[in-house]
């Protein structure tokens, strides 16, 4: 417990239309997490109960070893959350918001912050109403880094920006954690935003939680096939984590522990937008019938 | 370089949960929030103190017209209404919070910005709750104050029955926006819940409007509701506030603190 950042139990949340279902990850200090899933796979509702934003069904969020509920103020103190959907008041500035924040949190820096704003080009005075989605983001980031979490959440940080502040905000990120003194659960659909940060991947679909391990894991454990169609049969089809299949040839998620089942196949090596499409694909193909059986 | 320092904020240990989430909130909302909150203040304050004076002073003149003590007494109520709903940091609905983000360019992501912090659900509603008696103290003050009048002062009688109706309408109305604002009733929806919100300020309106323009006077004998003001009419504000209280301390706060910030969302 000791070394763990943020820990997961069993965490269920029910909703009419969706459901978060037994979700379990631990995220250990100093590491990177993505919490890659499709739109809507549930990955803001859990930042969300992690956050005490909302009630949850069952289940147990724990922050560096404190319940998430019984001791929000310590563990907030330790959290800093960058959202996609801004939470600015978009009639105040970020100089409204550097007050605040001062008197919220004990290690505030002041002069970090007005370096990272002065950095970001970032007017202290002007309306958020004023900012661009970019300089938004920014701003969230200025506001929580200088107040020093140990846990970065990070909800689609990056999600409808240009492709500029992108990569600024990217670059910023990459710079933030390089050191790896901080913890951070990084939710995102681009995958792309990961490479060179995320040290594990936890996928999220349909609010469950189908795999949770370390990049170098992704390696090790899966591999990507590509072949002819007529090498995809009843047997070995439902040893695929997800296939994508074209007229004449298939490419496919599967452990290497499976691959001598495939004949006639070529391998790569995956990477963490292949474990989630194909993720996501497997699950899809539980309900669209194959019509792969007549392939066999 | 001095101004500097003067300006820079910094965390106080010695401040109560409560004080520091009135600090993050006054910072949020920045100084227009603060001087629309005296405005209003002011201008309820005017209407309670010409209502006092007028009635003490120039008792006569005052009772001849019977619609300048509802229109002193309903304008100081909506006042302190507008007061509640620009300094309440309660969490709302999401999809209310969404909305009312669009209409009311960003007010409602006060509580929004409030629950990612290190603050506690049950301080910012506690804060709310502050500004709410704040409020409710000025619409009880412009029903005790003339019911205290009638008392000792048997001119009054004839404003009787026109208090009896202000002093019940405000009681309900301030009940009716309490247990919908702080959430009491659960289970009711956004939309059922702005539309009882929204049908109490017009019954409210209505009353102001019926009383001042001497409307209610032909519909309906305003004098037989006379037994409802006096000491009626301050037992009626007092069990009010006492109830309100009560439901705050032993209900809300206590849910508040055991519950996420969003109710059953």
């Amino acid at each position: 417990m000791k070394n763990t950042a943020l820990k997961i139990e069993k965490l269920s949340k029910e909703y009419e239309d969706f459901k978060l279902d037994d979700v379990s990850f631990e995220l250990p200090k100093g590491m990177v997490m993505g919490l890659v899933g499709e739109n809507g796979a549930g990955k803001t509702t859990i930042i969300k109960l992690i956050l005490n934003a909302i009630e949850k069904s069952g289940g147990q969020i724990d922050i560096f070893g404190m319940d998430n509920t019984k001791e929000e103020i310590a563990c907030k103190e330790r959290i800093g959350y960058v959202a996609d959907e801004d939470y600015l008041i978009v009639t105040s500035n970020i100089k409204n918001y550097a007050k605040a924040f001062a008197h919220i949190y004990r290690n505030w820096d002041q002069e970090l912050f007005e370096k990272y704003a002065k950095m970001w080009n970032l007017p202290p005075k002007k309306k958020f109403s004023t900012y661009s989605k970019g300089m938004k983001t920014k701003a969230m980031l200025a506001l929580t880094l200088a107040h020093h979490p140990d846990l970065l959440i990070l909800d689609e940080p990056t999600a409808g920006l240009d492709p500029v502040a992108r990569i600024e905000v990217l670059d910023i990120l990459r710079e933030v954690v390089a050191d790896g003194d901080k913890s951070v659960l990084f939710s995102t659909h681009i995958t792309g935003d990961l490479d060179k940060i995320a040290d594990c991947v936890t996928v999220l679909i349909n609010g469950k939680v189908t795999e949770s391990m370390d990049i170098d894991r992704i390696e090790e454990k899966y591999a990507v096939i590509s072949g002819p169609l007529e090498s995809l049969n009843v047997t070995n089809k439902d040893l695929c984590v997800g296939v994508r299949r074209g007229s004449v040839s298939f490419e496919a998620l599967v452990e290497r522990s499976h691959l001598d089942s495939f004949k006639n196949v070529s391998t790569r090596t995956p990477n963490i937008e292949n474990l989630l499409t194909f993720s996501i694909w497997g699950h899809r193909e539980d309900i669209v019938e194959l019509g792969g059986e007549n392939n066999g | 370089m001095a101004r500097k320092k003067k300006e820079q904020v910094k965390y106080n240990p010695s401040y109560s949960n409560v004080t520091r989430t009135k600090k993050v909130f006054r910072c949020l909302t920045g100084r227009t929030n603060i001087v629309i909150s005296i405005i209003y203040i002011a201008m309820a304050l005017i209407m309670l103190a010409a209502c006092v004076f007028g009635s003490i002073f120039d008792t006569n003149d005052f009772l001849e017209d019977k619609s300048t003590i509802a229109t002193f007494c309903c304008t100081s109520g909506f006042m302190a209404f507008m007061l509640f709903t620009l300094n309440s940091c309660i969490p709302n609905d999401p999809a209310a919070a969404s909305k009312a983000r669009g209409n009311l360019d960003g007010c409602a992501t006060i509580a929004e910005t409030m629950m990612h912090l290190p603050i506690r659900k049950v301080d910012a509603y506690k804060l709310s709750f502050r500004s709410f008696m704040i409020s409710s103290a000025f619409v009880f003050f412009s029903s005790v104050f003339p019911n205290v009048m009638i008392i000792i002062d048997d001119r009054f009688e004839v404003v009787k029955g026109t208090l009896g109706i202000w002093g019940t309408t405000a009681a309900v109305f301030i009940l009716v926006s309490y247990l919908l604002s702080f959430y009491v009733i659960r289970g009711l929806s956004e939309k059922a819940r702005g539309i009882i919100l929204s049908a109490a300020l017009v019954i409210y309106y209505i009353v102001w409007i019926g009383l001042m323009l001497d409307f209610a006077d032909k519909f309906i004998d305003i004098d037989m509701f006379g037994f409802l003001s006096g000491y009626v009419g301050i037992a009626l504000s007092l069990i009010c506030i006492i109830a309100i209280v009560v439901i705050q301390k032993a209900v809300v706060e206590k849910r508040a603190e055991k519950t996420a910030w969003y109710q059953n969302k």
